[in-house]
């Protein structure tokens, strides 16, 4: 889907980059030529092979699973040492004749054998392990093969082991498992350092993963409620924002994602502080967490302002979005009061993030900022209203509010994207 | 080194370092299982019926014995447990099975004729205390389809499992009696 969208607005862009003169008919020919087939095509082989090896590891692993008695264990094990062997020699000699794809989907099937391989010695021993160091294990075998190979599969691999590693040891113990935290960073770097976008995709997918899965235990830690830590989520995600900012200006490619993970989280969590979360409890740790996460985005989004990569209404309201967040365990709890403060900051944050995307040049902003806006208008109306109107008035307000923003908001979004374009051409 | 890597390249000799490494990490577990069941000490453990709702998952019968819920009160030994103790327990022999007879934080020197077995406790009940401990042996891996016969003589009582224990009471299942008689000894390999 998203291909298709950049190539409407990679059309649009080269019709108007010829009408200026500076891309030739046969140039911009060329690099439609260019999007339009060959990279998904170059694509085909390598997700298939890769595809090929993870369904031969599930084949690796309902066999262990059949526990076929009619072999002896010695054979069986043998097989499998056997297969993970084979997997590993096919990667090295597929890289070695230049078939990068099949090279990486040998090292998937190496990596699934192994796995499959500790299962196997766990069935014919019996063994049963009440803690999932074993997935801990074949995560960091997967995180050496991606660090030595390189290899990006086995990098994908290392994450997805990493967060089922955690949030099984969360099951079995009710305290922060801050072990995670090691694998992780170091997978993190590594999709750094290969220049990974999905990697890092992977990375926030999983510390988010993470972080809901470790919500009860910080709960207990800080001596908070869940609102609380919502709160304190949102500044972790507003921070991450800013860092989004701070990269940008370095490297767009990483940047990007960071700034566009903050900021919905940051608003889906924003959203949530209007509505009872439970009990809250003022506390000197989350004071003092809270206070601490407020400076860092102040101090990082600083020098961005001082070299004048954002304006000053940004910076402000980035800060500004801290500071009711921080209040939380003060204002929360005090019904009509708590969703009226939280329901006008967030319509005041939602119309500053359409500012903001026009400041930044961002579509995904501006829109982002009135579906904001327009969600929280109809979330306020179903709160106030509904509940006094009987239910075909309500809806017949519904729907004219509806009609009347169907009109209206895609005008002023034309207007807006159309700023937003006029700004990028300067 | 060098010549090596020229003639190999990085790739190459990641996978060689891999290969080995995975090979060993497997080697090491098969090693660990195999030097408990070539131990002497054996204990053999009565197998309780467990909760019918927890009857057989797929291809493992869920073994339940005499010594996993403890009742502290009624043992010697350390009285103070909580949630992911390790626990070491005495067994002592009665009649044809083992039963616990002490509970300790530490390896201790068991009784003249006891074992000590090495666990890890699952759940305490602070009002009662009593724990439900793990030993690492409340599975057994059957062929697809098998588990079913098994687990009848499990909630029949009439099944008992032999325990190999490890000089630091780690414990390893080393064959399975239905009515006190040997039905399958666990090979080595």
């Amino acid at each position: 889907m998203w291909q298709r969208i950049y190539l409407e607005r990679l059309k649009r862009d080269l019709e108007r980059w010829i009408e200026r003169g500076w891309v030739t008919p046969a140039h911009a020919q060329a690099i439609l030529g260019e999007m339009n087939g060959e990279p998904g095509a170059r694509h085909v082989p390598q997700v298939l092979a890769i595809m090929g090896a993870v369904l031969f590891g599930f084949a690796a692993m309902s066999f262990v699973a059949a526990n076929w008695a009619e072999i002896p264990k010695a054979i069986r094990l043998l097989m499998l040492f056997a297969a993970m062997w084979t997997a590993w020699g096919a990667a090295f000699i597929a890289e070695r004749r230049g078939h990068a794809a099949y090279a990486e989907a040998g090292i998937v099937a190496g990596l699934a054998l192994f796995g499959a391989n500790i299962m196997l010695v766990a069935q014919i021993y019996h063994v049963t392990t009440g803690t999932p160091d074993w997935l801990l294990l074949w995560s960091l075998v997967a995180l050496a093969a991606a660090w030595g190979l390189p290899s990006r599969s086995a990098l994908a691999i290392s994450f997805l082991l990493t967060a089922l590693w955690s949030t099984w040891a969360v099951e079995n113990d009710s305290s922060v498992h801050w072990a995670f935290l090691l694998p992780w960073a170091a997978a993190t770097w590594l999709t750094v350092r290969l220049s990974w976008r999905a990697g890092l995709h992977l990375a926030l997918i999983t510390i988010s993963i993470w972080l809901v899965a470790s919500a009860d235990a910080l709960i207990s830690l800080i001596g908070c409620g869940h609102g609380d830590l919502t709160a304190l989520y949102t500044l972790v995600a507003l921070l991450v924002w800013t860092l989004g900012l701070r990269i940008s200006a370095h490297s767009l490619r990483f940047g990007s994602i960071l700034e566009a993970y903050g900021m919905f989280i940051a608003f889906a969590l924003l959203w949530t502080l209007q509505i009872p979360l439970g009990e809250s409890h003022v506390s000197f740790p989350l004071t003092a967490l809270s206070l601490i996460l407020m400076a860092c985005v102040g101090a990082l989004a600083y020098p961005e302002l001082a070299a004048k990569r954002i304006s000053q209404s940004v910076y402000l309201g980035l800060v500004q979005a801290c500071l009711p967040v921080v209040l939380y365990p003060v204002i929360a709890e005090q019904g009509v009061v708590t969703l009226l403060f939280y329901a006008t900051n967030f319509l005041v944050l939602s119309i500053w993030l359409i500012f903001y995307g026009t400041r930044r040049n961002s579509r995904m902003a501006v829109n982002a900022g009135l579906i904001a806006f327009t969600g929280e208008c109809l979330y306020l109306y179903f709160q106030t209203l509904g509940t006094y109107l009987d239910t075909a008035t309500f809806f017949a307000l519904g729907g004219i509010i509806l009609i009347a923003g169907s009109l209206i908001l895609p005008r002023i979004r034309r207007r807006l994207v159309a700023s937003v374009n006029d700004g990028s051409q300067q | 080194m060098n010549t090596l890597l020229s003639r190999f390249g990085r790739f190459g000799i990641t996978i060689v370092a891999l290969v080995i490494v995975q090979s060993l990490i497997l080697a090491w577990m098969i090693a660990g299982r195999v030097m408990i069941l070539r131990s002497p000490d054996v204990v053999t453990l009565q197998s309780e019926p467990v909760d019918p709702r927890d009857l057989f998952r797929g291809d493992y019968v869920t073994l339940n014995y005499g010594i996993t819920n403890l009742s502290f009160i009624e043992m010697n030994g350390d009285m103070k447990w909580q949630d992911g103790d390790m626990i070491y327990v005495e067994l002592t022999p009665a009649q044809e099975t083992w039963r616990a007879v002490a509970a300790f934080h530490a390896p201790v020197v068991p009784a003249l004729g006891n074992k000590l077995i090495r666990g890890r406790i699952d759940y305490h009940d602070e009002t009662r205390n009593v724990s439900r401990v793990d030993y690492g042996i409340e599975r057994y891996y059957v062929p697809q389809g098998e588990g079913r016969a098994l687990e009848d003589q499990r909630n029949e009582r009439a099944l008992s499992v032999d325990v190999a224990l490890a000089g630091n009471g780690e414990a390893a299942i080393k064959g399975i009696r239905i009515d006190g008689q040997p039905v399958y000894e666990e090979p080595v390999f």
